[in-house]
């Protein structure tokens, strides 16, 4: 019989899906640790954040861009972001090396486009989107701390309502970024205690790499954390390893930030730890203010209990009720919220003894205990649940009083950076430009507004006004022309100071702040009389700037050719005060 | 004496002794409280069953031994031919009779089957539910005892698995004794066709896939009649159809399973080689890689070549820029999306979650049979605790159907597969000599033969959780009907052995506990890992398997599987494997598992807009950032020449090549993304619980160093010799590790040299963890 | 299958007993009488059933014989004729002697009847 070879099918007919078992048990994908209280839903988020970026946003641009009150801090910040993207050339090192970068690079985004930055609708607008995302932090913190939406929502509002923390989320200043930060670490670290998921302490530790990047003294909360972490392993019972770990996964970022901090300072400022010692203030807009001489513990204690009255109210009974509650407890995240807001009081004060200078006294130093008070009367919450409603109502209570205490320093207090101003524009409505705040501010940007008009109407060219950016930032970021200045951040310092010392034939102009010392123009020709010697004539000023023209030709080497038969480097440089001036006429 | 002999009637004892003494049978007395009596004999209760209890009934007597082939069947009348004559049909065996009192039969026919209850004539008859019981026989042969059954009918009515499938798995019978009980229960002939030779032509009579399903196989013919080997007895309809079929009057004998296995598989075996070779080229020849780059990618590529030739003749700063601007670009994509996957996957278990309540739960009695595909090669010393692993596998063992893939050269692993007697589970299967030698093409042989509904992938070292495969029945019953792949993650066992196998681990807990996971919730393609992936068997073949020219054929199939409309899930089960300790090895191995990835990249680009179609954007965007982000370990190194040159030496070309968005692009890669990479390293570590390692992935940057060495070695190969497998040796890690067993030396020997020498069956799953410049 | 009477030397020779299609059959006593076998009425026998496991009712219907007791030695077959063929029963038991009691044919019948009826 022939028989019939078939080559197999590829597959077998049999339909080929598996039998389905019955599963037995309930829906696995809930795989998550259980919460008490669900957390918000994101439109809940979306909502908090838009009605507090909103209201920041419209405060912030009313009193800023409307009245005036510009913190110079900020501006400076803003010029810099500007540069990142339109000096010409573009520099990443416009950053600076001196302040935490991210204060600057926070502006990044949004300097890309230029009216943004030129009009200084940036400044409200970075500070609000993260004032908004610091409420919505804190509403997520809030719930984490099992405090349900109604009870949650009118302490936000008190809380997002503090006069201080308004005038900080609408002016441009790196205060709320990190405030904003910082809200959203304690979450995580407070989520990380409920629910050891590395997850929230992966996400704690990359918002401190951020946050010892905005404010350096973040690094010294960042290692009370990390005593405070291994403390708590290993009263858990936890092995080396994983305390090794632990340690490892928060500290890593937060090393590493700060190397690459060293690193680039190393490599372009040739310094690697000349950050450290960075002088914070450029108030370009301020009278100088005499150095402060015999700083006291007796002093330093006192203006610690002005801000404590007028900044965290709030702290000074949620500390002392953490650290009976740690005790009684044995509650570990209680002992954290009471020692980080301890220690962030004691590095203020510290770094005003050490410094011997009042100036870290100032009353924005103080906002991350309002945060970390704030948190602690959540956590207080969470972990006392017979006393919830006490709690809740001496937390709304306790938030409207420092709201009050705000709104009272704010106008006294004598360490701020215009927050006087802006209890004025909000109680008055009125323009602030030209008005005085304490420090010895005078508010407004109309000296600054008007060199850059004058600037971008009669002067032509690149890189040929001569300015220290550092001092002259307003005129430069308010002209939108970064490229007309030649400034430290173009070819460096190195080849700035040079062009200071022989702008001749270099640029065509030299633009000076009149009353900041740290000016490194106004410091080689402070006077009218070098200013006459060296061949520069004003050109046109403002009440804070002085644009001089510089001639194609040294004068004096002019001069001193004649005399010495030659000309000198050297001797332009040691000369340059004595020789006198027969001065050029003005254009 | 009056007539009517002995007066008064003698009692039964009496007459039946006496009869039984003039018949020449033996009297026996049945009654068990009679023990000490003379002549008493012990009813064996399960040779009691031999037959029915109508039947005895019927006929007053009842088997009570057997031995031997021979039932004792106690009965009342020495000469009832009908009832010896069923008896002995009914029994398949030799009856002796002896002879008993009517009543003691009687009773111990009660005590055998109960009271009596109305009878049922009907029944009488030999029906083949009437046949012996399989158990009843096994232990009256003396084959099984009386507990061995007893334990297996407990495992049958959990599994609902035939008694002598679970006695066979057990290990408590053999085949040849299960072959004669059955041909005893249904009065089969058996074959022994051990020494025959069988004639391949006769053996196809019948359609492969058709004798698979049946388990049967022919062996001989005449004008009329073809002589078919079965393992079970077949259905009127399966007998008519197959008559129909041949047009031959079909006569069956019995066979042992593993022996109509062995003789489909000797006619069959070069059609199945060729088809595990040629299968997909032949019919997707545009999914496989026996090509490496098709006419219109060379085209393609040489364009581009000549292009940037000319760029770079005409303007050469341009084209610089142009280049590394894209290759920025490049990297921040792969980068943001790879963080964003772990990230999510960092708060949100995506694998199907099992608990070991539901795996409990689960009903044995409803589970599919289970494919298992080992590859060997060269590794005799790891059969041991290969097997361990697997009987280790908490799943019905007669559901499960290991096939342990030797080469054709390779006679020492099937020596001591054949040393090790294994259980019918386990089937050797020699794998025909041939090119390309390869872990893809053992497997797609493995493949055709398999019997499971499931097919799984296990190299021979690995470490499966013990309630994996149930695991991933649960997930399969749990996720959506496309899932056509359940893949298990891969860790390791000796991370500790040095800063290599740390680096291993703490790349390996990212990539499976974190991107891999990460990708399953976003929908999009997932490449395999070489092991513990679980298919459903039909479903693969319809995707002409593994390719056998691709040296990641794992990741590969991932990737088609996707375009073919099916998904993969993650499961939460681990098979812990052994980390590659050495650095030449290591290097070896991963310039393969990269070579393969430019393979699978190339293979899936040759017409883009056909993966787009079928993967969807996401997919499409997943698989050139991912698959396609294997190119970023050739840049590397490019980028960090460039920067350490500029560092040092401040170069005004490199500036030039780094205009200021570029530059940022690149400064902000280097500085944040080559750290938040190195972090997810740390993260995918702490993850998996292990703390001690989180320092050593702070190192990583130095691994992704060794990975562009590889990926150099893979590139160039790739050129050179593309099919080419570099395997990877084992048992490099000798520290303590001792459970289940310290994995042995492998693939010590050296493989057969030729294009695609010395495949091998390593842990060839392919990640692709993120490295920067 | 005739009796074998080799096997039996002190049985009577029957060479004389006439042809079987004689029209009126000799009675029973006559034959035992001609034959030298015993014979009976069967007037007071017990039946017991079980004795047709030596010799089955269907070979007692065939050869018109019914088992009427059984010894230890000794089967005793009641038949109408001196010459049944019980080849069978004597294979099955060859230990077993038979006595062969003639008797009459409607006795045995009726007999038969009566043990098919307690069946």
């Amino acid at each position: 019989m022939a028989t019939v070879v078939q080559r197999p099918p590829q597959s077998p007919p049999a339909d080929g899906t598996p039998r389905r078992v019955q599963a037995v048990g309930s829906n696995a994908h809930l795989g998550h640790v259980a919460e008490e209280i669900s957390q918000p839903r994101w439109i809940e988020g979306l909502l908090l954040f838009a009605i507090a970026a909103g209201l920041y946003f419209w405060v912030g641009y009313r009193t800023v861009v409307d009245d005036g009150i510009v913190v110079f801090d900020a501006l400076d910040r803003l010029a810099r972001a500007y540069m990142v993207w339109h000096n010409e050339p573009p520099k990443l090192a416009a950053i600076g090396f001196v302040f935490p970068p991210l204060t600057t690079m926070v502006f990044l985004p949004l300097t890309i486009v230029k009216p943004l930055a030129t009009s200084l609708v940036a400044l409200p607008l970075a500070s609000s989107l993260f004032g908004g995302s610091m409420v919505v932090a804190m509403n997520r913190l809030l719930a984490r701390c099992s405090m349900p939406g109604l009870q949650r929502w009118p302490l936000l509002a008190v809380f997002a309502l503090n006069p201080l923390l308004v005038f900080y989320a609408g002016n441009g200043m790196s205060e709320v970024v990190y405030l904003a930060l910082l809200t959203f670490s304690l979450y995580c670290f407070a989520s990380w205690m409920l629910t050891a998921q590395p997850r929230f302490l992966i996400a704690a530790a990359m918002v401190f790499s951020a946050l010892v990047l905005l404010r350096y003294s973040f690094g010294i909360l960042a290692l009370v954390i990390s005593v405070l972490v291994v403390v708590g392993l290993s009263r858990r019972g936890a092995a080396d390893d994983e305390a090794e770990g632990t340690l490892v996964t928060f500290l890593a970022p937060i090393v590493y930030a700060f190397g690459v901090w060293i690193l680039f300072n190393w490599l372009i400022v040739g310094d690697p730890l000349g950050w450290l010692g960075g002088s914070g203030a450029f108030a370009v807009n301020a009278a100088q203010a005499g150095s402060t001489s015999g700083v006291t513990v007796v002093d330093v204690l006192g203006r610690l209990g002005e801000l404590a009255l007028g900044v965290f109210g709030l702290g000074i009974v949620v500390v002392p009720a953490l650290i009976v509650t740690a005790i009684a407890k044995r509650d570990e995240m209680s002992w954290w919220l009471a020692i980080l807001a301890l220690v962030s009081v004691a590095v203020i004060g510290a770094g005003a003894l050490i410094q011997q200078d009042l100036d870290p006294l100032a009353m924005r130093n103080a906002l991350p205990v309002l945060i970390i008070s704030v948190a602690g009367a959540g956590w207080l919450y969470r972990v006392l649940p017979s006393l919830r409603t006490v709690i809740w109502l001496g937390g709304l209570a306790g938030l409207v009083l420092t709201a009050l205490g705000s709104w009272n320093a704010m106008k006294t207090y004598p360490f701020q950076g215009q927050e006087q101003a802006f209890t004025r524009a909000i109680s008055s409505g009125a323009d602030q430009h030209g008005s005085n705040s304490i420090g010895g501010y005078r508010v407004g940007t109309r000296p600054e507004e008007q060199m850059a008009a004058y600037v971008n109407a009669h002067v032509r060219g690149r890189s040929t006004i001569l300015a220290d950016n550092a001092q002259t930032f307003g005129v430069i970021l308010l002209s939108g022309r970064p490229q007309t200045f030649f400034d430290r951040v173009d070819r460096g310092d190195g080849r700035f100071r040079q062009a200071v010392l022989r702008p001749y034939g270099r640029v065509g102009y030299m633009l000076m702040a009149r009353q900041a010392s740290g000016d490194l123009v106004r410091r080689r020709y402070p006077t009218t009389a070098t200013r006459v010697a060296a061949g520069l004539g004003p050109v046109f000023e403002t009440e804070r700037y002085l644009l001089l023209k510089v001639p194609a030709r040294d004068p004096r080497r002019t001069r001193g050719a004649v005399a010495a038969g030659g000309g000198q480097v050297g001797g332009q440089a040691r000369g340059s005060d004595a020789t006198p001036s027969t001065g050029t006429a003005a254009p | 004496m009056a007539i009517g002999g002995g007066g008064e009637p003698v009692d039964d004892a009496t007459f039946y002794r006496r009869l039984a003494r003039h018949a020449g049978l033996e009297f026996v007395i049945l009654d068990e409280e009679a023990e000490a009596d003379l002549g008493f004999a012990e009813v064996n209760p399960l040779a009691a069953r031999l037959l029915t209890e109508e039947l005895c009934r019927h006929f007053n007597m009842l088997p009570i031994a057997y031995r031997d082939s021979v039932v004792t069947v106690a009965a009342c009348d020495p000469f009832d031919e009908l009832a010896i004559e069923l008896a002995t049909t009914l029994m398949a065996s030799e009856v002796e009779l002896v002879l008993a009192e009517p009543d003691d039969v009687d009773h111990a026919i009660t005590r055998t089957f109960g009271p009596l209850r109305p009878p049922n004539f009907e029944d009488l008859g030999p029906a083949p539910s009437e046949a012996p019981r399989l158990g009843d026989l096994l232990v009256a042969g003396g084959v099984a005892t009386d507990e061995q059954i007893d334990a297996a009918l407990r495992e049958q009515r959990r599994d609902g698995l035939r008694l002598g499938e679970v006695l066979l798995h057990s290990g408590a019978i053999g085949e040849p004794d299960l072959i004669a009980a059955l041909a005893e229960q249904l009065q089969m002939p058996v074959l022994d066709l051990r020494d025959g030779q069988i004639d391949a032509d006769v053996v196809k009579r019948i359609p492969e896939p058709i004798a698979r399903e049946l388990r049967i196989a022919p062996i001989a013919e005449d004008e009329t009649t073809l002589y078919v080997a079965v393992a079970d007895v077949l259905s009127t309809g399966q007998l008519e159809q197959l008559e129909a079929h041949t047009d031959s009057e079909i006569v069956a004998s019995l066979a042992a399973p593993s022996l109509i296995d062995e003789i489909l598989e000797a006619a069959y075996s070069g059609e199945h080689i060729d088809l595990a070779i040629n299968d997909l080229r032949e019919r997707l020849p545009e999914s496989s890689a026996a090509v490496v780059v098709t006419p219109g990618q060379k085209a393609f590529l040489v364009g581009i070549g000549l292009a940037t030739a000319i760029g770079f003749v005409l303007a050469p700063r341009a084209t610089a820029v142009v280049l590394v601007g894209l290759a920025s670009l490049f990297y921040l994509s792969t980068s943001f999306y790879k963080f964003r996957l772990v990230y999510k996957a960092l708060g949100h278990p995506y694998e199907v979650q099992t608990s070991d309540a539901e795996v409990d739960a689960l009903d044995e009695r409803g589970l599919p049979v289970y494919s298992i595909l080992v590859p060997l090669y060269k590794e005799a010393g790891v059969v041991p605790a290969l097997v361990a692993a697997i009987e280790g596998l908490s799943y019905p063992k007669a559901q499960l159907d290991v096939l342990l893939l030797c080469e054709e050269d390779d006679e020492e692993t099937m020596h001591a597969i054949d040393a090790m007697a294994l259980p019918p589970h386990f089937r050797l299967i020699v794998v025909p000599d041939s090119q390309p030698k390869t872990k893809p093409k053992a497997c797609n042989y493995g493949l055709m033969l398999a019997r499971g509904e499931v097919t799984v992938i296990f190299d021979a070292e690995d470490r499966p959780d013990a309630d994996q495969l149930k695991k991933v029945i649960l997930a399969f019953s749990k996720s959506k009907p496309n899932v056509t792949c359940v893949q298990a993650k891969l860790n390791y066992y000796n991370p500790d052995q040095n800063l290599l196998t740390r680096w291993f681990t703490t790349e390996y807990s990212m990539w499976f506990e974190l991107l891999l996971p990460g990708l399953d919730a976003d929908g999009a393609p997932i490449p395999l890992g070489g092991t513990s992936n679980h298919f459903i068997t039909s479903r693969l073949r319809e995707l002409g398997a593994w390719d056998p020219y691709n040296v990641t054929e794992d990741a590969d199939l991932g990737i088609r599987l996707h375009r073919a409309g099916y998904r993969t899930a993650m499961v939460d089960s681990t098979t812990l494997e052994e980390a590659n300790s050495d650095l030449g090895n290591w290097i070896r191995q991963r310039s393969r598992w990269i070579k393969g990835y430019l393979q699978t990249y190339l293979v899936h680009m040759r017409n883009p807009p056909q993966l787009l179609r079928q993967s969807g954007f996401k997919g499409f965007m997943s698989f050139q950032l991912l698959v396609g982000g294997t190119f970023i370990f050739l840049l590397n190194p490019i980028f960090w020449l460039l920067t350490t040159l500029f560092f040092f030496t401040h170069a005004g070309f490199i500036q030039a090549m780094f205009p200021t968005f570029v530059f940022y692009l690149a400064a902000s890669m280097l500085f944040v993304g080559n750290f938040v990479f190195l972090y997810l390293n740390v993260a995918g570590s702490i993850q998996r619980g292990l703390f001690g390692l989180a320092k050593y992935a702070l190192l990583t940057p130095l691994y992704w160093g060794l990975m562009s060495v590889a990926a150099w070695k893979g590139a160039g190969q790739l050129v050179v010799k593309p099919f080419y497998w570099e395997k990877t040796e084992h048992g490099l890690h000798t520290s303590g590790h001792a459970e289940p067993a310290a994995p042995q030396p492998r693939r010590a020997a050296a493989p057969a040299p030729v294009q695609a020498e010395g495949r091998a069956s390593d842990p060839e799953r392919t990640p692709q963890p993120a490295g920067r410049s | 299958m005739t009796s074998d009477d080799a096997t039996r030397p002190d049985e009577p020779d029957t060479s004389f007993v006439p042809d079987e299609t004689a029209i009126t059959p000799p009675h029973p006593l006559e034959l035992a009488l001609r034959s030298g076998l015993r014979y009976s009425a069967l007037r007071d026998v017990a039946l017991d059933p079980r004795l047709l496991l030596y010799v089955a009712l269907e070979l007692c219907e065939r050869e018109t014989v019914l088992p009427i007791s059984v010894g230890d030695d000794v089967l005793e077959i009641a038949t109408a004729r001196p010459d049944p063929d019980l080849g069978i029963v004597e294979a099955r038991f060859p230990e077993l002697e038979i006595e062969l009691v003639l008797a009459p044919i409607e006795r045995i019948s009726e007999l038969q009847d009566e043990l098919k009826a307690a069946l």
